[in-house]
């Protein structure tokens, strides 16, 4: 892939920015702008126009977030792709449209370069180019993998490795808090096979368990029959001693019972007497009660009046009383009934005499209508005059289109010719787009004007007046870098030379002051030293070695020599009880003095470096002034110097910056002579100016445009005219049609009707409502008349019926009043109401009387019944009269009682014989004594007691056995599932290890292949390396060369070798990388990034390489070398270069073309 | 004119393999389904008021030594008692090694044939012979069948039998016999354990296997159970009807992945499985293992993402019914879909892998792998034979055909910005 051009319409600092490279042999371009032009930006653009921008981009500082626009046109030789990238998550690749496009397009033009991999090979700036170098030299020493990821495509080998590995380490020991691994399976599995082993039950455990079970069953069996034969005996010695007086009892029962003579009788017999005495006495009274009742009964039914006659009349005097009412209306209607009628004669009279009819006959006569039929000739006489309006409507329409119809044709052909050519169009167009470039030049030359005052400005602050423009950019001034390090060292170096100076002021004060203390401390004590001892004892030993002579001799001794000697001997004690006394301060005076020493050594020193210094900053001057002296008649102080450099750096970037303005001036300039050239020529004006042709440019145009608009227009009026001419010709058609229609229509209506069609429509359609409304009312003088007659009918026949039975049933009461009849009917209506009230009276008593004669035969019947029940119940218990009844009765309540006591006795001693019958019972308490009986009563409860206890113990040991056993039987299932558990545990461990196994094998597989491929690609990628490192140093280095790492056999790391003439084979003692200084450790990362380009492009389709400022610390020796690696890497791939560095876009000059030198404004 | 069950291979409180423990799995289903096959047997046998049971040897796991699982056999066979149905019963390989077997005493309904000769036991109140001898050692390799006795005039002569006939591979050579030498010793019915997968091998006579009563690993799927036998007045089998008595229903799905397009078709996919699965399992826990098929373009991304997978699927299972599913395992066994020649020209790694991989020897087994070797129990060893010694050609490419998909899959989405 290259780029053809690069649009940046939004992006960072960029507004409507773009770039072309013009495609060449040597596809190298070379972008020149000053620092904060844009580079870094330009290059992040790049970025991000390949692979997005992020969410979190800084790039948004003057255009707004979502209006980022970056844009370029791609091609790979065979296919060409413009395209834009917008800001988003998806959807954010766009045609030159702004339509989306699929992102798999672009692509394609990458290959197989992905993002992260087109950071760290193909857009690097000198940081990313020393942290990758960094990684593939020494980070982790894994040159074999990173060469491998470099020579792929940039997978990232290791990334996958890790991954894997990952995976495999939390399968094996898990991850955080969950106890999700192989590990913790397996800890699982050893725990639940524990759990199972220690909850299993052993065959002998059961075999013994069984055992106890046994012999526990046996010894409770033992303990429980012994008891119980004691239990039994006691029971029977407390039957015993409770039936006794029993016994008793029932003898004397049995005697009382013999005494009662009365025949046995039923159980029920008292009942039945005291309810047969009771029905009886109920009988009588009721009988009594009855017949007094009845009597009075009879008495009330004699009393009551006649009543039949009116009843049997009830049905007329009922209606008489419900059409009173009627009546009443039928008197109070009659008078307006005939009025009415009279009325309805008049108004008949009224309308014969407006139809002009002479009678009624006349009338019936003639075709009558009703509502409906009237109404929709009231509906045709509307339409009728409807379709009258709208023929006259149609009819005026058509008139007025056809005039207007013919102005406008007039109109059309009156208009004049007009016609634009071609050439006219494209000099509008032309004129137009330099029209709009006009504000642009403008500001051009305002921008140029102004760099020119501030160039002028520029060039008096730098002193440069005298000397030609052209020569200024030309002059040899210092590199910023090597200014800095002048101030730098001369810094350095002024700054050594006043610490070495106070250094040695210091040293001076200090030699100073020791001397002083060494005096005061000598001239305080009177100071001796060894050497005094040693030659006052020295003078002490030849005095005696003089004095022993003599004696030896036996030769005379002077009196002053022994003095002397004694003397001496004493100086010498002196000196040593001195040297003894001031030990203290004679070591003083000794430490004083060495450092003294010690201080003139170092003021020696200090001195030599001061001078040594001074040597230095004398030569750092001498070379100052060298490397400053490029204007003759100027020096400079370093500091100014670095100041003027920028100046001088703005005036060259303000000359760079004019010439191009004046560039674009020019071109604009030019256009407009040409624009100007074909306007005189199409115009046929040669002296006319540029605005005058472009007014008369402008008219023409306008003028051609107006007469043709208007042409348009009108030629669409008379098509749109000529199609209404037609609707409204069409409507005439139908509304005549319609009209004609309608008059038909009418003319059958009239003639049926026996109208006169003679008269408007409106008059017909008002002589036959007239005429409907005459036969309506003659309707209704026939149905008034009829009604008349039956009201006075009806109050005939009502009147005749009242008086009737008025005198029948009321003879005595006044006749009827005509005016209210209703007096009459009042009082038959309530001669009816009390008849009835009378009925009813008389019908309830006749119902009770019946009612109580029925009770009293059932009363009567009763009395019999009880009387007959007495009499058998005498008969039975064998008595003759009733009054021996009471008697009876106590005998047989006595007599029921005493057997009652005689049957509890038996019951309880049949309870107490248990096993015995009763007799055997009466037979063995006979022949117990009771008190002998109390005795042993006593004796077995105190067995009994022990008895228990024993027989308790043992059944809780059975029952402990028991439910021992009873566990075991259970079939508990804590082993099994135990077993279950460490089962599952097991299948755990299995599944994760089969996938465990898979990811090691798979980890194992990449690690040997990338230690493969290390092997087999160190070589190639190490002799480019060198190669170009070579290259890159001009030769001071021969390459570079692989060695093992010293603490780690594994790693392999890249050592640099230097040329060296003297060595046998040229190459000096290897320098690992880190020993190299900084200009040629970024050659040798350039080296091996471009060897490792180099590698990839001899497999993969080309990609841009991007260089932002890596040459800015190479010289200008080792800049060339640079351009000329670049320039033959630029046959296989575009090679962009940002640089900042004036001197650079120069030097590229020499590479290539200068359209392939590109201005960042 | 009477009915008698056919069962085989208990394997009492053997636990079910192969179901990987999770949070939420439903172990109380699986426990003791063994047992309740067991107590399935008995109530089938009095709610059908069968005349008599027969039971093929293998009743217990040879190495199981709690007691209590006698006892459970004890107290199931104390119900048949009370309905006075008699058991026969003889013991198979694992008996003969089982301590529980030697010590246990059992309800005078069940009648044990001896192992050391052949016996016959006639029934009280039908005219029927049962003949049998059962494994006095594990490994019995002599064909027992040859002494059984000839059968008894007039009655139902049944061959109570632990054997292996055929010698079928994967159950080694237990009492070897063979069918022709069965069909031909005049019994009327051969009642046979030790093959845990049921067949009738031939009808009258009848020689049947009745298959195991629970399965126990997805290598014993479907319904496991017993057969409920009638014979006729004329003394022959007239039915032979197989009644299911398993708890848990071990099944091996295979989902076909060529026409997917995403996981999402994956799960879809095993959704409706497992869902339609679940309907045939008639009420049981499912144990179902899932195999992954086809040529399928996920094949990469199935091995890339297979902790996940199982994750998602077993999420699909508790979703659908955590009490009545557990997923024993999903397996891969998917093709690539591209052509591995297309492959190796895609780009310079995925050619160096491939040519790599031809000669990939598994059998060098990664030092993690050895070091796990060491920690794992004896059981899982063998279960994990066919990764850690893939001696047969088909391991080994699927092994090779694994750790391609990883290997590729891993480097195709470790970029950052893939």
């Amino acid at each position: 892939m290259r780029f053809d051009s690069l649009n940046i319409p939004a992006y960072g600092p960029f507004t409507g920015y773009s770039l072309s490279f013009t495609p060449s042999a040597q596809d190298l371009h070379v972008i020149y702008g000053k620092n904060e032009a844009g580079k870094s930006s330009l290059l992040r653009a790049i970025h991000h126009l390949l692979y997005g921008i992020p969410n979190s981009t800084s790039d948004d500082f003057i255009h707004e977030y979502k209006k980022l626009r970056i844009g370029a046109t791609v091609n790979n030789g065979d296919e060409r792709l413009t395209f834009l990238r917008r800001k988003g998550n998806s959807g954010t690749l766009l045609d030159e449209h702004q339509n989306t496009i699929d992102e798999g397009k672009l692509k394609a033009f990458c290959g197989s370069v992905n993002a992260e991999f087109f950071t760290h090979m193909f857009g690097l700036s000198t940081d990313n180019l020393r942290a990758g170098a960094t990684n593939l030299l020494s980070e982790k020493g894994e040159l074999g993998a990173l060469l491998f990821s470099a020579s792929i495509g940039g997978s990232p080998i290791d990334a996958a490795i890790t991954k894997l590995q990952i995976e495999a380490d939390q399968l094996f020991a898990g991850s955080g808090r969950k106890a999700n691994s192989i590990v913790a399976a397996y800890t699982s599995v050893t725990k639940h096979e524990k759990d199972s082993r220690s909850h299993s039950l052993s065959i002998t455990e059961w075999k013994k368990l069984k055992r106890r079970l046994e012999t526990a069953e046996k010894d409770f069996a033992s303990k429980e029959k012994t008891l119980t034969d004691k239990r039994t005996r006691k029971t029977r010695v407390e039957s015993l001693i409770s039936a006794i007086p029993l016994i008793q009892q029932r003898k004397a029962a049995a005697t009382q019972l013999a005494e009662i003579t009365i025949p046995d009788l039923p159980s029920d017999f008292p009942e039945r007497v005291r309810a047969s005495q009771s029905s009886l006495a109920t009988a009588e009274s009721l009988i009594s009660d009855t017949r007094t009742i009845l009597k009075n009964k009879k008495e009330q039914l004699s009393e009551i009046a006649p009543f039949q006659s009116v009843l049997d009349d009830g049905p007329v005097l009922d209606w008489l009383h419900q059409a009173i009412a009627q009546h009443l209306d039928d008197i109070h209607n009659i008078d307006s009934a005939k009025r009415s009628l009279d009325k309805l004669h008049q108004e008949q009279l009224d309308q014969l005499e407006r139809l002009n009819l002479p009678d009624v006959d006349t009338l019936t006569s003639l075709p009558e209508t009703g509502n409906v039929k009237l109404a929709s000739i009231k509906k045709l006489a509307d339409s009728f005059a409807a379709a009258e309006r709208a023929y006259d409507q149609a009819r005026r329409d058509s008139k007025n289109t056809t005039r207007a119809l013919k102005n406008e044709t007039d109109k059309l052909s009156n208009l004049k010719d007009t016609d634009l050519s071609d050439e006219l169009r494209d000099l509008e167009a032309r004129v137009a787009e330099q029209n709009q470039n006009h504000k642009l030049a403008a500001e051009w030359i305002k921008t140029r004007d102004k760099t020119t005052a501030e160039i002028q400005k520029l060039t008096n602050q730098l002193g440069l007046c005298d000397l030609e423009p052209e020569a200024i950019p030309k002059l040899a001034v210092p590199a910023a870098a090597v200014l800095l390090d002048f101030e730098s060292i001369k810094t350095q170096l002024a700054e050594d030379h006043r610490r070495a100076q106070a250094e040695l002021d210091e040293l001076t004060t200090n030699a100073v002051e020791l001397e002083s203390e060494i005096q005061a401390a000598t001239n305080e004590n009177s100071v001796v030293t060894l050497s005094n001892l040693h030659d006052s004892r020295q003078e002490r030993d030849e005095q005696w070695t003089s004095l022993a002579a003599k004696i030896l001799s036996k030769s005379e001794i002077a009196a002053e020599e022994s003095t002397t000697f004694k003397m001496k001997m004493l100086d010498s004690d002196e000196v040593a009880d001195s040297l003894r006394e001031h030990a203290e301060t004679h070591g003083q005076v000794k430490t004083l003095q060495n450092r003294l020493h010690t201080t003139h050594e170092k003021q020696k020193q200090t001195d030599d470096k001061l001078k040594r210094i001074s040597k230095t900053q004398q030569e750092h001057d001498e070379r100052w002034s060298k490397s400053s002296s490029f204007l003759a008649d100027r020096t400079f102080i370093c500091s100014e110097l670095i100041e003027w450099r920028e100046i001088w750096l703005t005036w060259c970037n303000h000359e760079a910056d004019i010439a191009l303005l004046n560039k674009k001036i020019d071109a604009h300039e030019a256009n407009e002579n040409n624009i100007l050239d074909a306007l005189r020529e199409a115009f046929q004006n040669d002296n006319a100016s540029y605005t005058a042709l472009g007014m008369r440019l402008n008219e023409t145009l306008t003028e051609a445009k107006s007469v043709k608009g208007e042409r348009k227009a009108i030629a669409a009026g008379i098509e749109s005219l000529a199609t209404q001419q037609v609707n409204h010709q069409d409507a005439l058609d139908i509304a005549e049609a319609n009209l004609s229609k309608v008059a038909d229509e009418w003319k059958i209506c009239t003639e049926t009707l026996e109208l006169d069609d003679s008269q408007e429509h409106a008059a017909v359609v008002t002589s036959l409502e007239l005429r409907h409304a005459a036969h309506t009312t003659n309707r209704e003088i026939t149905d008034s008349a009829l009604a008349h007659k039956l009201i006075l009918e009806r109050i005939s026949s009502y009147e005749n019926k009242l008086e009737k039975y008025r005198d029948r049933h009321l003879p005595d009461s006044p006749v009827i009043d005509p005016a209210h009849p209703d007096i009459t009917e009042k009082r038959l209506a309530e001669l009816l109401s009390d008849a009835k009230v009378r009925k009813t009276g008389h019908d309830g008593i006749e119902k009770d009387i019946a009612r109580l004669v029925e009770t009293l035969e059932v009363k009567e019947h009763a009395k019999k019944s009880a009387k007959v029940e007495i009499q058998a119940l005498l008969t039975t218990a064998q008595i003759d009269t009733a009054e021996q009844l009471p008697e009876l009765l106590a005998q047989f309540e006595r007599r029921k009682i005493l057997q009652a006591d005689l049957n509890h006795a038996n019951s309880t001693l049949t309870n107490l014989a248990g096993s015995l019958t009763l007799d055997e019972l009466v037979h063995q308490a006979d022949s117990e004594e009771s008190d002998a009986l109390q005795v042993e009563l006593q004796s077995l409860a105190d067995d009994l007691r022990s008895l228990q206890d024993e027989r308790d113990t043992a059944r809780d040991t059975l029952k402990g056995v028991t439910s021992e056993y009873e566990d075991f039987s259970r079939a508990d299932d804590h082993a099994a599932n135990s077993k279950q558990l460490a089962a599952n545990a097991v299948a755990k461990v299995v599944t994760d290890s089969e996938r465990f196994i898979r990811l090691q094998h798979a980890i194992d597989f990449l690690k040997s292949q990338v230690e493969e491929y290390r092997k087999k690609t160190q070589g190639p990628m190490i002799q480019r390396t060198s190669e170009f490192f070579t290259k890159l140093t001009s030769g001071s280095f021969v390459g570079v060369a692989a060695q093992r790492d010293d603490k780690d056999a594994t790693r392999i790391n890249l050592v640099a070798q230097p040329h060296n003439p003297d060595a046998p084979n040229g190459i000096g003692e290897t320098i690992n990388t880190d020993a190299l200084s900084e200009g040629t450790r970024d050659q040798l990362y350039l080296a091996l990034r471009l060897a490792a380009i180099d590698i990839h492009l001899e497999n993969h389709a080309p990609m841009p390489l991007i260089l932002d400022d890596i040459c800015m610390t190479f010289d200008e020796e080792r800049s060339n070398a640079f351009f000329e690696i670049l320039a033959n890497l630029s046959e296989k791939t575009q090679v962009i270069v940002f640089t900042h560095h004036q001197h650079i876009a120069t030097m590229a000059e020499t590479f290539v073309k200068s359209e392939q030198i590109l201005r960042l404004a | 004119m009477f009915t008698f069950i056919h069962a085989a291979d208990i394997h009492l409180d053997s636990p079910m393999l192969g179901l990987s423990q999770h949070d939420e799995a439903p172990v109380e289903t699986i426990r003791g389904a063994t047992r309740t096959a067991l107590t399935r047997l008995v109530d089938l046998a009095i709610e059908r008021e069968v005349n008599f049971i027969l039971i093929a040897g293998d009743l217990y796991d040879g190495d199981w030594k709690d007691f209590r699982t006698g006892q459970v056999f004890v107290n199931e066979m104390r119900r048949l008692k009370a309905e006075q149905i008699p058991a026969y019963l003889i013991y198979g390989n694992h008996d003969a090694e089982s301590q529980v077997t030697k010590d246990l005493i059992l309800p005078d309904n069940v009648r044990v044939f001896p192992t050391n000769a052949p016996a016959t036991v006639q029934h009280l109140d039908l005219p029927v012979s049962v003949h049998g001898q059962g494994f006095a050692t594990r490994h019995v390799k002599d064909n027992l069948a040859a002494n059984y006795p000839t059968p008894v005039e007039n009655h139902f002569n049944i061959g109570l039998l632990h054997t292996n006939v055929g010698e079928r591979e994967g159950y080694g050579d237990y009492a070897p016999s063979s069918l022709a030498q069965l069909v031909a010793h005049g019994y009327d019915y051969w009642a046979l354990g030790h093959i845990h997968l049921r067949e009738t091998l031939h009808k009258h006579p009848h020689v049947v296997y009745s298959g195991n009563t629970q399965g126990r690993s997805v290598r014993e799927t479907d319904e496991k159970g017993c057969y409920v036998v009638s014979v006729n007045d004329e003394l022959k089998v007239s039915g032979n009807e197989f009644v299911a008595l398993d708890s848990v229903r071990w099944k091996n799905a295979q989902i076909d992945c060529s026409v997917m397009d995403s996981d999402h078709d994956l799960l879809q996919a095993i959704r409706t499985e497992l869902t339609q699965s679940l309907d045939t399992s008639e009420g049981r826990l499912l144990a179902i293992r899932l195999t992954l098929t086809g040529h399928t373009k996920l094949h990469e991304l199935f091995h890339s993402a297979h902790a996940r997978l199982r994750a998602e699927c077993q999420s699909i299972a508790l979703d659908l019914d955590a009490e009545m599913l557990w997923i024993e395992d999903l397996r891969l066994k998917t093709q690539t879909l591209i052509d591995p020649a297309e492959l190796a020209n895609q780009d310079t790694l995925t050619a160096l892998v491939l040519a790599a991989l031809d000669n990939f020897d598994p059998t060098e087994l990664p030092l993690p792998v050895q070091t796990l070797l060491n920690k794992l129990p004896e059981d899982a060893r063998k279960a994990l034979k066919s990764s850690l010694q893939p001696e047969e050609t088909l391991d080994k490419e699927s092994m090779r055909n694994d750790i391609s998909a990883i290997v590729l899959q891993a480097i195709a989405t470790s970029g950052p910005t893939q």
